[in-house]
């Protein structure tokens, strides 16, 4: 099956799962509220995202001149500087400092870039035992999904499913609170902490003038997976780094309010190289991978390039009218929502997964949103035109832009088929067949209620204005929704 | 793709080139800047009287402690108590003339060295360190692996106790790190954190849960003399 039909399949289940959706619509609603009042009352939001935006833009357009001084910085302190131009290289990288080190069991806090190169899976064929650390992801791991959302991977659970998975999987009673479920979560991973022969994180930023790499979190999971294996490998995308540790005071809040509304997360923590002298722990060797998997290829497009100045917080997901009726398994890719629709077209083949930049409104609400002022969804209309360019996608809408054309040009044709639409879906409905599987639009009509068509046309109208009957104009007579022909959201 | 799945046999200095190779040919093609902000004052100006307030305020909002004694006897007072209440018995300390002064016959094991640290650490009840800075604005604690004695001492046991002079309150984080850097510049620790509040998670229904991972109590004891 292809990802576009399999991305139809899903994203029709999903918009009409009403439990999903009330799951959905009430994490959202939470965080809505709270990003709302933090931008309020902490930061002069506007030109905070248009001075990040400027930072972003500094460091992606002279990429090769800070990722050097990254790599110059971090290794003068004895971290172990590595490239990988795609997952394969990456895994091959960490595989062989697993077998140098005989590493049986790796701990790893949150990190959308080892999902990206599917890490777990590699890991657990090479008999190497992964284990999640952060709650949401612990807990899609055990239910052997992937994430659902790159910031709260667990956004669509209940804790009634976190008990049910627990209780299944760790055989805890069932009738757990959500403090409950994290306490359990914390004494089974705490054992795994202390067991770990290596530690795997992400990182959110590299900074380019300390060679620091730099992780955000609220559990304190990637700081103990960064301080208690003797051995710790950060994974990083490219286009991660920033020029100035000072620019860190911008950005950390920056990712916070947008992430999650807090002002800034519990822990930022700056990591510059293994154990330094005459510090009693940390581990003893430091690797960061830095990873391009694409990321060169939306460099190369100047159209899109700002793409790569996002920070991964997750807004424009939350934001979006899509995201949120189908939620972040229905893309099947790493990133999900505007995002990721944008991005995935780039690092995995602009054919395939140019279905999901027709998987929007335009509506524009992820660009008000970014925190690095994104135009998201110019971007999502210019992957629509890119990939239009290659003609049509399917016969099938070949064809029906063929017919367009023709009843477009043919004003008794138009007029004529207008007429039957009208009166087509006047006898429907009076039969109460609208929606059923009788209705020519069924696969469209049966789970929305449809717009109805003015009983006359503009035509129509247009030629009896002057007449004294139609004054009061029908325009006047309708309700709102009724005028401008919108479905009626039920 | 355009990577062959065979790349992975590249030598890491090619690999290396490649990809910066890949860079340098796709910035030939510039962009236009972006335009800078007409005013760039992101944060709204704290006025100096206000910052113990702010700090005090904002590391309420974030559930942790703030404790603050003006003589010895009262930060002893201090911890005595919550020694007490909170039943601390595996106290572990860095090594700290403050720390030393502040414990009083409070009994804490002080660390001395390396065969301390990591595991040994699991048992600990309760981890005291001072630190580098304390951020005003966001209630934030600033610590090195060289002022929090290595790195778990400060994330490993439940509970977490700072103890800070009033004279190391900064304003911003942008004063943090001018501080850090002011300090460390010339050679860094090798891990740096903003704590700000106990470890949490809102991973389940967004209902937030404290001591995630990390501890589950944050207090400061702020010594103002």
């Amino acid at each position: 099956m292809s990802a576009s039909t399999e991305f139809d399949d899903k994203a029709e289940l999903k918009a009409h799962d009403l439990r999903h959706r009330a799951v959905l619509q009430q994490n959202i609603g939470t965080y809505t509220a709270k990003v709302a009042e933090t931008k309020a009352r902490f930061l002069n939001w506007e030109p905070g995202r248009q001075s990040a935006r400027g930072r972003k833009w500094e460091a992606i357009n002279h990429l090769d001149r800070y990722l050097e001084d990254f790599e110059r910085n971090a290794s003068e302190r004895g971290t172990v500087v590595h490239w990988a131009v795609d997952g394969a290289q990456a895994r091959a990288l960490i595989l062989d400092l697993c077998r140098k080190h005989q590493v049986r069991r790796v701990v790893k806090s949150k990190s959308m870039i080892t999902e990206e190169i599917h890490l777990n899976d590699f890991l657990e064929t090479h008999g190497i035992l992964p284990v999640e650390t952060d709650l949401g992801e612990y807990i899609v791991q055990l239910r052997c999904e992937h994430p659902y959302h790159i910031v709260t991977p667990a956004m669509h659970l209940t804790r009634d499913d976190v008990d049910q998975t627990f209780h299944e999987k760790l055989g805890t009673p069932r009738g757990s609170v959500p403090a409950e479920l994290a306490g359990i979560a914390r004494r089974v991973l705490r054992q795994k902490y202390l067991e770990a022969d290596m530690g795997i994180t992400g990182a959110n930023f590299l900074v380019a003038d300390t060679g620091m790499v730099v992780i955000t979190e609220n559990e304190g999971n990637a700081r103990l997976c960064s301080s208690l294996p003797p051995l710790h490998v950060a994974i990083v995308g490219i286009e991660k780094v920033i020029p100035r540790l000072d620019d860190l005071a911008l950005f950390l809040p920056i990712l916070a309010v947008a992430g999650t509304g807090q002002q800034i997360t519990c822990y930022n923590t700056m990591i510059g190289g293994p154990r330094g002298q005459g510090e009693p722990d940390g581990p003893v060797e430091f690797h960061v991978i830095l990873l391009d998997n694409g990321r060169t290829e939306l460099l190369a497009d100047t159209e899109q390039r700002e793409a790569l100045h996002c920070i991964r917080c997750g807004a424009c997901l939350n934001a979006c009218p899509v995201f949120r009726n189908i939620g972040g398994h229905a893309y099947g890719t790493t990133y999900q929502g505007p995002i990721g629709s944008v991005i995935t077209p780039h690092l995995r083949g602009l054919q395939e997964w140019q279905h999901l930049s027709s998987a929007s409104s335009l509506c524009g609400a992820c660009s008000d949103v970014c925190p690095v002022g994104i135009g998201l969804h110019h971007h999502l209309l210019r992957n629509r035109r890119n990939a239009a360019r290659g003609g049509a996608r399917t016969w099938r809408e070949a064809v029906i832009f063929r017919l367009w054309a023709v009843v477009m040009q043919n004003e008794d044709l138009y007029r004529f088929l207008g007429h039957v639409l009208r009166t087509g879906q006047r006898l429907l409905r009076g039969a109460g067949l609208e929606g059923s599987f009788l209705d020519p639009a069924w696969r469209w009509s049966r789970g929305r209620s449809p717009p109805h068509m003015p009983a006359q046309t503009f035509r129509e109208w247009w030629e009896n204005r002057g007449k004294p009957e139609n004054a009061a104009s029908i325009l006047r007579a309708k309700p709102e929704a009724e005028r401008h022909n919108m479905p009626q959201q039920s | 793709m355009s990577h062959p799945e065979t790349s992975h046999r590249l030598p890491s200095a090619a690999t290396r080139a490649a990809i910066l190779l890949r860079i340098r040919t796709a910035l030939q093609y510039t962009t236009a800047k972006p335009q800078e902000p007409a005013d760039p004052a992101v944060f709204p100006a704290i006025p100096p009287n206000d910052l113990l307030q702010r700090f005090a305020t904002e590391l309420a909002a974030l559930k942790g402690e703030l404790l603050q004694a003006s003589t010895w006897a009262e930060a002893q007072a201090h911890l005595g108590r919550m020694a007490e209440e909170s039943q601390f018995v595996r106290i572990v300390a860095t090594p700290h003339p403050d720390i030393r002064q502040a414990c009083g016959s409070v009994v804490a094991r002080t660390l001395t060295g390396d065969h301390d640290c990591g595991p040994n650490l699991a048992q600990a009840d309760l981890g005291i360190t001072p630190c580098d800075c304390l951020v005003a604005r966001t209630g934030s604690i600033v610590l090195t692996s060289r002022s929090g004695f290595g790195r778990s001492l400060s994330v490993l046991p439940p509970a977490h106790l700072v103890v800070a002079r009033r004279s190391q309150l900064v304003a911003d984080l942008s004063d943090a790190f001018r501080l850090l850097r002011s300090w460390h510049g010339a050679m860094w620790p090798s891990m740096m954190t903003i704590i700000s509040g106990p470890s949490r998670t809102a991973d389940i229904e967004k209902i937030l849960v404290l001591g995630a991972n990390g501890p589950r109590k944050l207090m400061v004891l702020l010594l103002n003399f």
